[in-house]
């Protein structure tokens, strides 16, 4: 676990959708490397390698799906706070939430979200969501080096 | 000893097989010529070959040997699968001739060759012969070379003359056996060659199919490998789609919700606008109290009139009352005068007595003198009657204007100019709340201790030094304390001031009390409108959240039972899989009764853009995208021109939306779909209507149809979750109008809809 430099960081506090979202990933081979987090706190310790993760090495994920709706801290100030960091500010950070509220949709886009995606409530326009996410961002897209 | 044996036998098996060798060759002679009869007979074509059933050889001539062979080989062999028959005669006969194919005349009999040759001159017969000399009429000739090996030669003319066709295999010029084994090894070997080249070309011919093989695997592997790509490729375009549909989504969502905030911004004008009618009103009410007011001025002018008027009488009461006094004095003098005519007219008597005529006379113009004294007698008694009858008029209308003054409404007072109360009437008795004792008589100050310092003391100073009519609203402290307000109008009359006072307290009090009404009215109407406001966004957050948190289980469901009936489809038996499908199939049918709720109740939230709307056009374009889900179906569609009306767009192109698909659904199952729309006008209403030839209804379950989640059909008979025409109502509702609808089963349904006529 220490050594392994994992894809994507999922951060997901409803075990159902996480589970959901892993299972699809598995089925095309996306889900080899992916890491969750169920709460804001625990993903800013697993970054910065901090807290339980102290003994972490320091690599970073390819891309982070980040929900808004989680306890303790909300996703948009994770996202705020993970833009803030020297370090992290380049890891590609896609808002994957149920909400389709404007004001939430701004305010992650101005924060900096390099995404911003809308769980949808059917279940096969969820699978088809989540492939095409995972294939994008580890198949097409480029990640920045580190 | 020993050696000569060995040479003896050495000896004897040479000669033997020297005697072998001789004898084959003596031996193979006749079968060289038998051999090469029956090849010639396969290398030669006859004319009509089809026709020929069996061939006959005859041999001319009885060499035994021959023809046994012949006939040895005749058994075994045949010319193109034919059988060979083979007879001989020493001589020739005719019927031999006839029925002949080959003729093969012997070696001893080569005289008979030229006989022969005539005989079978034009026919069809093949001759063989064997050492003739002639070589112009041989067809096949054997001949014994120098070396006396067995040749044969060909005439090809005769033989073409007679009919015969030589085959390329024929071996043209002959050759003795051992020749013909040399050919044949040699073919052999040519065989082999051949064969070995074969062989190499196979096996290269292999390592091409094999290096083809490759080739194509390598094609394959690479076409995989470009399918592989395209299809990456398409999964991108899906993702642009997909994107592209978000982002039109969402502008959709930011149109609508900024539509929303627009109908909000309405109401609150429309709010304000309320606001402003009632202030209006207000206004409406002050005018009318204004117009009290000049009314009550014009009042207090006519009784300024009248004051004066009766100012004037009194004037004229008083020059009559001079003029009366006069009079009485007049009448003294009279009376004085009457007298001293009198004296005179004794001491005339007197002198009379002396003089008759002059007495005469003089009682003539005493009688004359009289006469005229009593006509002005009497004139002065009627101008005194009259003027008791004026006095009379005069007093009654003092009275008549002394009890208006007294009784109205308004308080009428004169001030003196030392502020001496003059005159009160009974309202002044009323609103200063003092007897008429208490003031006649009694100075103001005196009254009303305080007053020198209120504003009323200097506007009747004011009065009583300019003669100017003052005007003021005063407020006057009771001496129980009480505040009331009075308008006052002071005029100047010859006594000192006339103080007209009118008691506003009321009125004052009255718009006051509206005022604050009104301030209240505007707290209160702020308040409501940050209620509703409240109350709007409390709903919105709530219907967000039921969506929100009320689909996250649902999607669960769906997924999981998904999941279940995919990953252990080989565990699960078709029932079991039938039972996930319901599971999802429900699940999805949950979410779209959350979606239709949310809608519904989204409804009532909204506010209302009303414009100028063309339904014929509306209808339309609707009906032709409603028409495309139901392609199989014969559809005549009969719109007529609907009139334009002020409603909200949007909602009504729901309405219009949900009837005509209900129409189309409800009609699908008939052969032939006829929907008709039309409308008409009835009492200030325009009605509208959708009639359909679809199932229909049972009128008696008419007031169902309208309630939410109401349905009168069967859900697999026809989908809907019943919340459509509930939907319809309410917006119908909104703009001030009425649903309704008729049908028979089977027949049809006829759906109605009412909004107020206005533009």
């Amino acid at each position: 676990m220490n050594k392994i430099c994992i894809d994507i960081l999922l951060v997901e506090d409803n075990p159902m959708d996480a589970e959901l979202t892993i299972r699809t990933l598995k089925k095309h081979h996306l889900a080899n490397n992916i890491y969750t987090v169920t709460d804001g706190e625990q993903a800013l310790n697993y970054l910065n390698c901090r807290g339980e993760f102290a003994e972490r090495e320091k690599t970073c994920p390819r891309v982070i799906f980040l929900d808004i709706k989680l306890p303790k801290i909300n996703g948009l100030e994770i996202l705020k706070l993970i833009k803030a960091n020297e370090t992290l500010r380049n890891i590609p950070i896609v808002m994957l939430t149920s909400s389709a509220e404007d004001p939430d949709i701004e305010a992650a886009y101005a924060l900096g979200a390099n995404s911003y995606v809308v769980k949808p409530v059917d279940i096969n326009s969820f699978t088809e969501t989540i492939n095409n996410l995972g294939m994008y961002w580890l198949g097409i897209n480029q990640p920045p080096k580190h | 000893m020993k050696k000569n044996l060995r040479f003896i036998f050495l000896c004897f098996f040479c000669v033997l097989g020297f005697s072998y060798h001789s004898r084959a060759q003596i031996t193979e002679r006749y079968q060289a010529i038998s051999a090469y009869i029956f090849n010639f007979a396969k290398n030669v074509q006859w004319e009509n070959e089809e026709s020929i059933k069996e061939f006959h050889f005859h041999v001319l001539g009885d060499d035994k040997n021959i023809i046994a062979e012949l006939n040895r080989l005749s058994q075994i062999k045949t010319i193109r699968d034919k059988p060979i028959i083979i007879s001989s005669s020493k001589t020739l006969k005719e019927k031999d001739i006839a029925r002949a194919h080959l003729i093969f005349v012997t070696q001893k009999n080569k005289d008979l060759v030229a006989g022969l040759h005539k005989k079978i001159e034009g026919k069809n017969i093949l001759l063989v012969s064997d050492g003739c000399d002639d070589k112009n009429i041989i067809m096949i000739n054997f001949y014994d070379s120098e070396e006396e090996t067995l040749n044969f030669e060909i005439n090809k003319n005769n033989l073409a003359r007679h009919y015969f066709t030589v085959l390329p295999e024929m071996i043209l010029t002959g050759g003795d056996i051992s020749e013909i084994r040399d050919l044949y090894y040699k073919d052999q070997q040519t065989l082999r060659n051949l064969q070995q080249e074969i062989n190499t070309l196979s096996f290269t011919a292999k390592m091409l199919e094999n290096n083809l093989e490759n080739k194509s695997i390598e094609i394959k592997h690479k076409k995989d490998s470009l399918n592989q790509q395209t299809r990456v490729l398409q999964k991108q375009q899906e993702i642009l789609n997909e994107q592209t549909l978000l982002i039109s989504q969402q502008k959709k969502d930011l149109a609508s919700q900024q539509q929303q905030i627009l109908t909000q911004q309405r109401i609150y004008q429309q709010q304000s606008r309320e606001l402003l009618t009632q202030r209006s009103s207000l206004e409406e009410g002050k005018k009318l109290l204004s117009n009290q007011n000049i009314e009550i001025s014009r009042q207090k002018t006519e009784i300024k009139q009248q004051q004066s008027e009766i100012v004037s009488q009194k004037l004229t009461l008083n020059t009559k009352e001079t003029e009366i006094a006069r009079q009485r004095k007049l009448k003294i003098l009279f009376l004085v005068i009457s007298l001293l005519i009198a004296a005179l007219v004794g001491t005339i008597l007197y002198a009379y007595r002396n003089k008759h005529k002059l007495n005469i006379f003089l009682e003539k113009k005493v009688a004359e003198r009289t006469h005229d004294y009593d006509l002005a007698n009497q004139q002065l008694q009627k101008e005194l009657a009259e003027r008791k009858l004026a006095q009379e008029a005069l007093a009654k209308s003092e009275e008549r204007f002394r009890s208006t003054l007294d009784n109205m409404l308004e308080g009428g007072q004169i001030i003196s100019f030392d502020f001496r109360y003059l005159y009160v009437n009974k309202a002044v008795t009323i609103q200063g709340r003092k007897k008429k004792e208490e003031l006649l008589g009694y100075t103001m100050m005196e009254v009303y201790p305080g007053i020198e310092n209120t504003a009323v003391f200097p506007a009747i100073r004011k009065c009583m030094k300019e003669n100017v009519s003052q005007h003021l609203i005063n407020e006057f402290i009771h001496a129980d304390g009480s505040v009331g307000w009075f308008e006052l109008s002071i005029q100047p009359v010859p006594e000192g001031v006339f103080i007209l006072s009118y008691d506003i307290t009321q009125r004052l009090l009255a718009e006051n009390k509206i005022r604050k009404l009104n301030e209240e009215l505007e707290e209160k109407v702020a308040k409501r409108t940050a209620q509703l406001a409240n109350a709007n966004k409390e709903l919105e957050a709530f219907a967000y959240s039921v969506s929100h948190d009320l689909r996250a289980p649902l999607r669960a469901i769906n997924g999981f039972s998904k999941i279940l009936s995919e990953d252990y489809a080989k565990i699960i038996d078709d029932e079991g899989k039938r039972l996930c499908g319901i599971i999802q199939s429900e699940a999805n049918r949950m979410g779209q009764l959350i979606d239709d709720l949310l809608a519904f109740s989204r409804l009532s939230r909204s506010s209302m853009q009303v414009t100028l709307t063309d339904m014929t056009d509306m209808v339309r374009q609707i009906f032709d995208e409603a028409k495309e889900q139901y392609p199989d179906n014969k559809i005549n569609f009969h719109l007529s021109e609907l009139l334009p009306v002020s409603v909200d767009a949007n909602l009504i192109r729901q309405v219009w939306i949900n009837y005509l698909s209900n129409a189309l659904k409800f009609s699908s199952k008939k052969e032939i779909i006829e929907i008709e729309v039309g409308c008409y006008k009835n009492l200030g209403e325009i009605i509208y209507f959708v009639k359909d030839n679809g199932a229909g209804f049972d009128m008696n379950y008419v007031n169902k149809l309208f309630g939410v989640f109401q349905r009168l059909h069967n859900i697999n008979e026809f989908y809907g979750t019943g919340v459509g025409l509930a939907i319809v109502q309410r917006i119908i509702n909104r703009h001030g109008g009425k649903v309704w609808a008729e049908g028979e089963v089977n027949k049809g349904a006829t759906f109605y809809f009412s909004l107020p006529d206005k533009i």
